[in-house]
This record gives structure tokens, sequence and C-alpha cells, in this order.
């Protein structure tokens, strides 16, 4: 498979969560906001592509048994890393993510990528890719989340008292019924649908 | 006794992990095929949680004082605990769980149980009563969606929702069932 190829299937083809239903969990504990979803949607992709650059590195250095503990300390360090500059730069988005920022360490997501076997070059090209679809569906969750359940759209009221917002939509149990929805419109719109991927 | 009830109750009920804060989706998701699996799959958790919980109370002089450091000390924690169970249940387990994804003896269920642990609780034997709490809830809830989707088997669900989608939707049904607790 090329590059270019590699590259785009996660963006739809394979994406993260609408195929592959992998790093739910943000999606559903803290996207209620299109904030949230932009800024952990960045922080998972930027981790991610840390850590398969390291792995790369460490590639043969390394046998497959101790490669995992690699992974898992490389993936702690840039969380780790990553939620201290949070902290410094964005103390306020610090508290509203929550216990989530520090679990994009054992993301699913993540651990399902670094444990794909590739070339290095298609390794970047498939972080990359997977990085951004992962960022554009947590996003679009966030913002169908924050409009329904709370009639905002990244933080500016547009409702206006218009309609009543349906405050379930930013809860967990309607972030399962949002995040079902649209993977069974992914299903309908790419004729899939039926299997779960191991 | 009421301490203990009240925790049981907020890790089963209305702080549920998979139900209301959304972690350990993957398993959820993967492990429900059948009650057995489910079973299985929650047993892992049981195990890796008390044996996290007992080696964060055991090691708890050496806790960073700085929350932002705890993350390393609690991933080591569950991390080892992962590894010991793996070896020890790995045969017992067979080919049900795929055995060589992390992601399933290190997930974001255990160690959201770890971060979640009230301060002050994590020093002493509470922080075992509590991953026994939540990891039960957890457990419960995976054997309880396997249930469901055995009856999902038998219904014609149409195509776009076959698979994750209608097991999304039943776990919000599940849910809702029990947030009227929480109110």
């Amino acid at each position: 498979m090329s590059l270019g190829r590699t590259f785009f299937k996660g963006i739809w083809r394979e994406n993260p969560v609408l195929r592959l239903a992998v790093g739910l969990v943000p999606v559903l504990g803290i996207a209620h906001l299109a904030i949230n979803g932009v800024y952990l949607g960045l922080a998972t992709a930027v981790v991610l592509l840390a850590a398969v650059l390291v792995k790369i590195l460490f590639a043969n250095l390394v046998s497959k048994e101790v490669g995992i503990f690699v992974d898992f300390a490389s993936l702690t360090i840039f969380t780790t890393l990553l939620y201290r500059l949070t902290g410094v730069y964005q103390p306020e988005l610090l508290v509203q993510l929550g216990i989530y920022l520090p679990l994009v360490a054992v993301n699913g997501f993540v651990l399902q990528r670094l444990s794909v076997d590739q070339p290095p070059a298609a390794r970047i090209a498939d972080a990359l890719g997977m990085g951004l679809g992962y960022t554009a569906v947590l996003t679009l969750v966030g913002m169908i989340r924050e409009f329904v359940g709370l009639g905002q759209f990244f933080g500016r009221a547009v409702l206006n008292g218009s309609l009543t917002p349906f405050s379930l939509a930013a809860t967990v149990p309607g972030g399962f019924v949002i995040v079902g929805l649209l993977i069974a419109l992914y299903n309908a719109l790419s004729g899939t649908g039926g299997e779960i991927n191991e | 006794m009421n301490d203990g009830l009240k925790l049981l109750a907020e890790g089963v009920i209305t702080h549920n992990l998979a139900l209301f804060q959304g972690l350990g989706i993957y398993a959820l998701l993967r492990y429900t095929k059948s009650i057995c699996s489910a079973s299985k799959a929650a047993l892992v958790m049981l195990a890796t949680t008390l044996t996290s919980c007992a080696l964060v109370w055991g090691a708890s002089p050496l806790m960073p004082a700085n929350y932002s450091m705890r993350l390393p000390f609690y991933l080591m924690v569950a991390l080892a605990a992962g590894l010991f169970w793996r070896k020890l249940l790995a045969q017992m387990l067979g080919k049900e769980l795929s055995l060589d994804l992390p992601a399933v003896f290190v997930n974001s269920a255990l160690v959201g149980v770890l971060l979640t642990v009230p301060e002050g609780l994590a020093e002493g034997p509470g922080i075992v009563s509590y991953g026994l709490a939540y990891a039960v809830g957890y457990g419960l809830v995976l054997i309880v969606m396997a249930g469901i989707r055995a009856r999902l088997e038998l219904v014609d669900v149409p195509k776009p929702f076959r698979g994750v989608p209608i097991l999304l939707i039943s776990a919000a049904l599940l849910a809702l069932a029990l947030m009227g607790y929480r109110l």
C-alpha cells in the first residue's frame, strides 16, 4: 500500500472510531464539548506519533517482549510531559479534562496502532492519518454533543432560548447513543456493519 | 458496614466505570460475545485491580506528592499487576481474550480506578475496598451486556446498526435504567 493510501485510510476507510471502534473512552467520557474533542484528539495524535518514532528507533535494539515495556515507557513519558505542559499553559482545560488526559497513555487506539507491524515510513504515515481521523471524529462528536446537550457551538450560545437543550446528550449515556448513531450512519454510507474488529 | 455498602453501590450503580465514566469500552465491545468470555474479562479486571490497589497501598510511602507525577507511578503499578496476571491467567483464559494485546491487561478502567481514588484513601487499606467495588461493578456490566448481546442475536437488527452501534445504544439504555439511582 502506498504511503498516501496508508495516510488517508485513517481518515475514512479505517477510521479508528467509526470503523475500528477503538479509543472510545474520551469520545464517550469527555467529548461533550467541542474544545475537549479538539484538544484530546490532538494530544492523542501527538503522543501516538512520538511513541511511534521511539518504537522505530528501538525496533532493532529490543525484542517484541521488551518492546511492550518500551511502548509503555514512551507513552507514560510523553503523556506526563503533555499533562505538565497543559498545566502550565492551559490550567483550566487541565481541570476540565480531568482523568481523561492522563488516560491517553492507555488509550486502546494508541496501544492498537503501536501493536500493528509495519515498515517505518508506513508507521509514521499511519500514525499521522489515524491521529488526524481520530481528532476529526472527536471534534465532530464534541460539536454535536455540545450543540444538542448545551445549545452551544465552541462555547458560544447559539440557540438563545429558541429551543431547550437536551442535556442528556452531554452525559456519558447520551454519548453512547450519539456515537452509536454516528457509527450506524458511517456503516450505511460505507456499506459496512455487523462485525467488531479485534 | 454502611460505608462499605455505600462504596459498593457507588462502584456498581451510581459511578459505574463503563456506564457513567465511559471507561473500559474496549473490553465492553470485544469480550461480551458470550457470558463465559465476559466472566473471564471480569475476572481479569478484578484480579488486576485488586493487585494494583494492594501494590499502591504497599508502596504508598513511595507515592509522589505531585499529582502529575502519579501517572507514571500508577502506570508502573498497573503494568506490573497486568504482566503478573497475564502469565498466571494465560492458560485459563485460552484464546478468547487476545492475550498479546496489552489493552486486555492494562486498560483505561484499571488506570481510571487508580486515578480516581479519593485523596487520603490511597495510603490505607480503603483503596482495596474501593478497587473491589469498582471492579465488581465493571465486571457485572460486562456480564449483563453479554446477556443482552445474546438476546440481540435473535433479533433482526437493521444492517447499519449491527455490531458496535446496537451495543452502544443497549449500553446507553442500561445506563439510563441505572441513572434513576443517581438522582
